[in-house]
């Protein structure tokens, strides 16, 4: 009897998914396989294309800009994952409760995320301009005479790109925190209040672990999009100078759009879809398997 | 006496450090707007930040009349109207198999949802593109919607199956024991009560469908169906950009999602604490 | 076997698109049903508000004469020249035979519509492209149509000018049919050289003294971009040829020569000592090559090198171009960069199509539409004997071109390598300003990138 209904349960659960898995199937599964397929052969992405096996991944080990995009790209996802998380997650417990004027800064930072990306790309050359830019023009004006031409520089440029970025897209995790914060039950809050821990307490001791579905989605959506970054670079640096915001993104599309290597473009693709599995995987699986623990408790 | 003086000083502290970061996050902003309203004179004469001279209207109405913006949006604004709720609906669905019905390997399936979130879109061009071909969906809405939807179907399912695991499950079980289907638990308890979620997704994805360039400039070639980043991006001069113009444009065209966002997050303010109960 | 597979798994995942597009029905078709009727309304209003700005005048001049089936035709083009749309309104308000279809892209998205169409083998019947390594991929892969038998029926060797003829000549076909004709010179401000007492340099020992003074006096002396790294490349350029010669450079772009060579490294460092002299503006590296000309406007550096738009690029701005001067840069050999741009047919057309295609361009790249939408088009068109509507607002345009023809042109480095090898210069070039490269490993750098091109 049990078994028939888990049957009947499960027979329902495909039906619910079909819709979105005939459309999903058709945009995103079969471009991955014909991406597969296309990844392990070379030619210029017309006719016949010539099957080279694992050659283009075995030519990512030589290929030094691919190892910078490489580290580029994993020092952005830590710089995500370490400032634009917590600063967002500030933001939403900053702008949570009621207070005057709420609504003014919760529109305002999430204002930057709305704006055309070509839009942010001038905006920020110009605040990172060496002579005009507001922040070199600051520096004078407190009488420091330190001057640096931001994006100009290799060592300067990634994390002048970053703060870019930080800018501009704090806004969609920040209404993931508030939406994870008003799911926060009140009264097991009151209760923490009872037993009498402070603000912060609180914060780290209920309000987390109960938002842990929350940072699950966070944390997912900005990595992968930390590890897609794309748009932003383009628009500022285009990768450059000599390469030092060469992101995987960019030079994956450098390779299929720009130098016609398909193969090898759409091999680093690949590569990328497989460190973001390598990195989210586990991770969902684990907190998977803390719920299930939970709920058997 | 002790503990309301502390609370008097965590909220100026608050304040302190919410003006602090407003105006960090304001600095750019100004540079846009005092850009859209500047004259080209004023433009290369000024500090970035100096105030204009005077204001140049002329930016927006050659924005909304030469630069077709109306136009743009009206067609953006279809699409997004269309795609946005069905997406979400879709995903709701997937979500509630996800979380609440008998599912062999949740995990496996999230994962397998994911994946179109880690595809890089660019990588899906060609694919797409031979496709479309094929069954002549190049040009046309509802192509577009569709691939919009496939890849919008990774983040929502992401985010909703997050809200519905939330949900205690002795709902549904109440729910069916008054004799509901599965899909009546689903229309008439479930979503409802996700509503926050469902709200956040509005906005978010509402703003990713509205600003969605690369695909909608692969598969909309026709003129008089561009959506709004393509069009802005005929305001980008061949031989020098005009930034008047074009950050005019750009403003222009921030207020639907702006009006979306502060209509839908009413909604996940109020809260889900309530509803749940 | 292989191509096999790949046409399973299409026709397959088409299969299922389909049946989801069936499945989306009950929900989706009623939309975006509305969505064409309301497009169709659009359209229409388009067409009326464009014939009113456009002017009937336009419509009745764009009649040609041609006895072909009907046919239609598509056409990819810049969104960057706004009032394609209009000439194209125009065109098939006044040819119902040759219905044209346009679709407009910037810049950056014509060249990724351009290579997923032809990688999904959909290119458009006409589009536009770039001379040189840019529109040899398309020539490559065999989807152009041969155009040689073409240009020598119609006596295109007396039609085009001859430079922009050769630029479009690509792996020993004509390639495409040139639609501009662009050559780069440097522009400088004459109120700041007569300022600092300074004459139009004509060796380069001048061209030093000039940037020495220049700087000395407090003005940064050339505008530059680095982003995307073409604009600093038409100076390294410059000086490889003067090291180089004409006849090596010629080599050199042919990939007949090694760039790990003396006259490549020498101007590298002439580039270098350049970037140490503090002769370009502070953060050049990534500053956008779009807002050089500002700092010509504002008077904060005194040269910028630029083709024969530049005229009407300044005036745009409210800046009087009859301020500037301009000198073809003293490279020894006396000859200018030249780089063409074209439009390409695509290889399937039939004879009444291309015939249909080539009216249809000339009469887009001619003067009775270039004469209405000047800003549209880079002047002079390109050929032989073209003038310009408006010498007196564009006072170097003409002066360009003749020098170009009499003393020749080499390919603009971007179009005479591939993107990869370009791209690796770039990166070299961006290096070498930030002291992270020498001359001799950027030189090195190019030539490995040239090497595995070619054993691609």
């Amino acid at each position: 009897m049990k078994k028939k209904h888990k049957e009947e349960s499960s027979r329902s659960a495909y039906l619910f998914m079909l819709p979105a898995l005939i459309i999903y199937l058709s945009v995103i599964v079969f471009p991955i396989f014909y991406s597969l397929y296309i990844s392990f052969h070379s030619g210029t992405g017309i006719g016949m294309m010539k099957f080279v096996g694992l050659q283009n991944y075995v030519a990512m080990g030589s290929d030094p800009v691919f190892w910078q995009s490489l580290v580029h790209t994993l020092i952005w996802i830590a710089l995500t994952v370490c400032i634009t998380m917590p600063v967002s997650l500030l933001f939403a417990v900053l702008l949570n409760k009621y207070m005057p004027g709420r609504t003014f800064f919760r529109g305002l930072f999430y204002f930057p995320s709305i704006i055309a990306i070509v839009a942010v790309g001038i905006i920020w050359r110009w605040i990172y301009n060496p002579q005009l830019g507001i922040i070199n023009s600051f520096l004078k004006l407190i009488g420091s005479s330190y001057r640096q031409t931001w994006i100009a520089k290799p060592d300067t440029v990634l994390i002048a790109v970053f703060f870019a970025s930080l800018w501009q897209g704090i806004g969609q995790p920040m209404i993931l925190f508030l939406a994870g914060l008003q799911s926060v039950d009140p009264q097991t809050l009151e209760a923490a209040d009872i037993d009498g821990a402070n603000g912060v307490q609180k914060f780290f001791r209920v309000t987390i672990p109960l938002m842990k579905d929350t940072f699950v989605m966070v944390l997912c959506t900005l990595v992968i999009s930390a590890m897609k970054v794309y748009d932003i670079v383009k628009a500022l640096t285009d990768g450059g100078p000599n390469n030092a915001s060469q992101m995987l993104a960019t030079y994956m599309y450098n390779q299929t759009f720009a130098y016609n290597n398909v193969g090898y473009g759409t091999a680093i693709a690949i590569v990328m879809v497989l460190i973001m599995m390598i990195v989210i995987v586990p991770y969902l699986i684990f907190t998977a398997r803390e719920n299930d623990g939970r709920k058997a408790k | 006496m002790n503990a309301k003086v502390k609370k008097r000083v965590f909220a100026i502290l608050k304040y302190v450090i919410l003006i602090l970061l407003a105006v960090i996050w304001l600095i750019p902003i100004f540079t846009l707007v005092f850009t859209a309203v500047k004259s080209k004179q004023d433009f290369f004469t000024g500090n970035l930040l100096s105030l204009p001279s005077h204001i140049e209207w002329s930016n927006f109405t050659n924005a909304m009349t030469k630069g077709r913006m109306f136009k743009y949006m009206k067609n953006d604004l279809i699409i997004s109207i269309l795609k946005v709720p069905l997406g979400i609906f879709l995903s709701a669905m997937v979500s509630f198999a996800l979380t609440r019905l008998h599912l062999k390997n949740r995990t496996g399936w999230l994962v397998f949802f994911l994946v179109g979130m880690m595809l890089p879109m660019q990588i899906a061009l060609v694919p797409i593109s031979i496709i479309y071909n094929k069954l002549h969906l190049i040009n046309t809405y509802f192509g577009l919607f569709y691939v919009y939807i496939g890849f919008g179907i990774s983040f929502m399912v992401l985010v909703t199956q997050g809200f519905m695991k939330s949900i205690p499950k002795a709902i549904d079980e109440a729910a069916y024991i008054d004799g509901a289907s599965k899909w009546q638990t689903f229309v008439s308890v479930i979503l409802p009560i996700s509503k926050p979620a469902l709200a956040t997704l509005f906005i978010t994805d509402f703003l990713a469908t509205w600003n969605e360039y690369l695909l909608a400039s692969v598969i909309i070639n026709d003129n008089d169906l561009k959506t709004v980043p393509v069009g802005l991006m005929t305001f980008v001069g061949e031989h020098g950009t005009d930034y008047g113009y074009l950050c005019a444009g750009v403003l222009v065209a921030v207020i639907p999602v702006m009006v979306v966002y502060l209509i839908f997050q009413n909604y996940f303010v109020e809260g889900m604490a309530g509803a749940v109960k | 076997m292989k191509n096999r597979f790949r046409k399973v798994l299409t026709t397959a995942m088409a299969g299922t698109l389909a049946a989801g597009m069936l499945a989306g029905c009950g929900s989706g078709s009623g939309g975006s049903q509305t969505a064409d009727t309301a497009a169709a309304a659009d359209t229409a209003a388009a067409e009326s508000t464009t014939s009113a700005a456009g002017g009937d005048d336009l419509v009745s001049k764009m009649k040609v004469d041609y006895d072909g089936e009907p046919v239609q035709l598509t056409f990819w083009y810049l969104s960057t020249r706004s009032n394609s749309q209009a000439i194209c309104d125009a065109w098939n308000a006044a040819n119902p035979d040759i219905q044209v279809k346009v679709s407009l892209y910037d810049t950056d998205g014509i060249k990724d519509a351009c290579k997923t169409a032809a990688q999904s083998n959909s290119m458009p019947s006409m589009w536009f492209n770039w001379g040189g390594s840019l529109g040899q991929y398309y020539v490559d892969n065999g989807l152009t149509y041969d155009l040689t038998q073409y240009a020598k029926d119609n006596d295109w060797e007396s039609k085009f000018n001859s430079g922009a003829l050769s630029l479009v000549n690509l792996g020993g076909q004509v390639s495409g049919y040139p639609t501009s004709y662009n050559v780069i010179g440097m522009f400088y401000r004459k109120d700041i050289f007569e300022q600092y007492g300074i004459e139009a340099p004509t060796t380069m020992d001048e061209f030093d003294a000039a940037c020495a003074k220049l700087k000395e006096s407090g003005v940064t002396p050339i505008t530059t971009g680095g982003l995307n790294g073409w604009h600093p490349m038409r100076l390294i350029e410059q000086f490889i040829e003067y090291y180089a010669g004409a006849d090596e450079h010629d080599k050199l772009q042919a990939l007949d020569e090694s760039w790990d060579t003396d006259a490549v490294v020498k101007g590298l460092a002439k580039y270098q000592e350049y970037c140490q002299n503090g002769y370009f503006p502070d953060g050049f590296v990534t500053a956008s090559p779009d807002d050089t000309k500002m700092a010509i406007e504002t008077g904060t550096c005194a040269m910028d090198i630029q083709g024969q738009w530049y005229d009407a690029a300044v005036n745009t701005d409210g800046f009087d171009a009859s301020n500037l001067g301009w000198f073809p840069f003293p490279n020894g050999t006396k000859r200018m960069s030249a780089f063409a741009e074209m439009t390409q047919f695509n290889k399937n057309l039939s004879d009444d199509e291309l015939k249909a295609a080539m009216l249809f361009t000339e009469k887009w790249f001619s003067d009775d539409v270039s004469t209405v939408y000047p800003d549209d088009f880079n002047l002079p068109l390109p050929y032989q004997g073209a003038e310009i509507a408006d010498p007196d607002h564009q006072p170097h345009v003409m002066d360009m071109l003749n020098y170009s023809s009499e003393n020749g042109t080499f390919t603009i480095t971007d179009q005479a390598l591939p993107s990869e090898c370009a791209d690796v210069l770039f990166s070299g070039q961006d290096a070498i300003a930030n002291g992270q490269s020498t001359p001799e490993e950027v030189a090195k750098n190019v030539e490995a990138s040239i090497e595995s091109y070619k054993a691609k």
